[in-house]
């Protein structure tokens, strides 16, 4: 259950100092989040390298931000600077590769070259890989409104207040997206689970 | 307005916007009585299915450059959450720390802990063979042959006993339990402390039966696994 201390604990608001339980820390805080975060740069971009551009953009503006002091709200504040963060910068990329690809005329075919089949946004397991392709095909597929709610729901475990925070959109917004989203996603894989593809 | 304007105008006015589908309504409707959030039953099973995808890792070189920018920078702490630093001062580097237990730091809620101790410490000292015997703690130790099976009284927890006063009953009463918050282990973990305050009571007797009371305070902390968010 716990342990019982007779010593009352030294209780005294301090950074960790010690050099390598603080590098432990980082480490720890990274391999937590940092894969949620990943995740929603991949479905807001067009590319895993673009995905981690942004990603890293946006790390290392939040590291920038606590080493100058400068960072507001405390460490209950970092994932929804990130992902507030990773929006803008994948809108500005958006942006940039709107007018790059008017200016140089791309088609629409050299544009579905641009996607990476390679590059899975899960982790697969050997015994449910098929039914992990058809949900992240199924993702990668639904409007972007709705796949960017859903997967700050489901994986970034943010609120529906923090997502509208993060989208610049309401609470209830952001309820209805992540509801039809998911009624979305259930319809594109219907045909899968007709034929019995899919499990689920 | 001129002429043409106003049969532009008067053309616009006679068409209608379109009504509100049912779909909409019922949206409209969830909203009003907060329940754009409440799924059904097969868009919870989809959920749950999503919900075991694993976002893929970060890769190498991101990590990499990720720790190196903050190798000099100490990682930041909230004011919920504190380091535990030990009696002797310091953080302990977690290297060299073996976890205390393997169980990753769950949500737990805060009362369920410190009743289970209290039902502990009360068991202790109601089933205890040979009359009541307080709570483990420094002031009382098992009876001996030597006094008749009482309870000794370690000098110093309840002071000198007089002379001709034997103890005769002692008992642990629950008095206090408050949430600290949440620290630090040894090795980097977030624990959540309570203080739980007992009052270890011993009865003692003289040889005419007087009885006397000693009440001594007792304070234990109570450390368990806290999930941070």
């Amino acid at each position: 259950m716990g342990e019982n201390r007779s010593n009352p604990p030294n209780v005294t608001p301090v950074a960790v100092t010690n050099p390598s339980a603080s590098a432990t820390a980082w480490r720890e805080w990274l391999a937590e989040h940092g894969p949620k975060l990943l995740l929603f740069a991949r479905q807001q971009t067009r590319s895993q390298e673009d995905a981690e551009d942004i990603f890293q953009d946006a790390l290392v503006k939040l590291v920038g931000k606590i080493e100058e002091g400068s960072f507001t709200g405390g460490q209950e504040a970092w994932m929804p600077y990130l992902y507030t963060t990773l929006r803008r910068l994948a809108i500005d990329l958006g942006r940039r590769d709107d007018r790059r690809r008017r200016r140089e005329d791309l088609v629409t075919a050299d544009r579905e070259q641009l996607s990476d089949g390679d590059h899975p946004w899960f982790d697969g397991e050997s015994s449910d890989d098929e039914t992990r392709q058809f949900l992240e095909m199924g993702l990668r597929e639904l409007p972007e409104k709705f796949a960017e709610v859903i997967v700050m729901k489901i994986w970034g475990e943010r609120t529906f207040a923090e997502i509208g925070e993060a989208l610049d959109i309401s609470p209830n917004t952001a309820a209805s997206r992540y509801r039809y989203g998911l009624e979305a996603l259930k319809r594109k894989l219907s045909g899968a689970r007709r034929k019995g593809d899919l499990s689920i | 307005m001129d002429h043409e304007h106003q049969d532009i105008e008067e053309a616009l006015r006679r068409i209608q916007p379109a009504g509100v589908d049912d779909r909409l309504l019922e949206r409209l409707e969830d909203a009003v009585d907060g329940r754009l959030g409440v799924l059904g039953e097969e868009e919870r099973v989809l959920e749950a299915s999503l919900s075991r995808l694993r976002p893929g890792a970060v890769p190498e070189a991101i990590e990499a450059d990720f720790l190196q920018r903050t190798q000099a920078i100490s990682f930041p702490v909230d004011e919920k959450v504190v380091p535990f630093q030990r009696a002797g001062g310091g953080i302990a580097e977690t290297a060299k720390q073996p976890a205390a237990t393997a169980e990753p730091a769950r949500r737990r809620r805060a009362w369920p802990a410190v009743a289970a101790a209290l039902v502990a410490g009360v068991f202790t000292a109601l089933m205890v063979p040979g009359g009541k015997q307080a709570s483990p703690g420094p002031s009382a130790t098992a009876g001996s042959a030597g006094n008749g099976g009482a309870p000794v009284v370690r000098q110093g927890a309840v002071g000198s006993v007089p002379a001709g006063l034997v103890p005769a009953g002692m008992g642990t009463d629950f008095n206090d339990a408050r949430d600290l918050g949440v620290v630090w282990s040894a090795d980097q973990r977030p624990m959540r402390v309570f203080r739980v305050t007992y009052k270890d009571r011993v009865v003692f007797r003289d040889e005419n039966g007087k009885e006397a009371v000693v009440e001594v305070p007792r304070v234990e902390h109570i450390l368990t696994p806290a999930e941070i968010e």
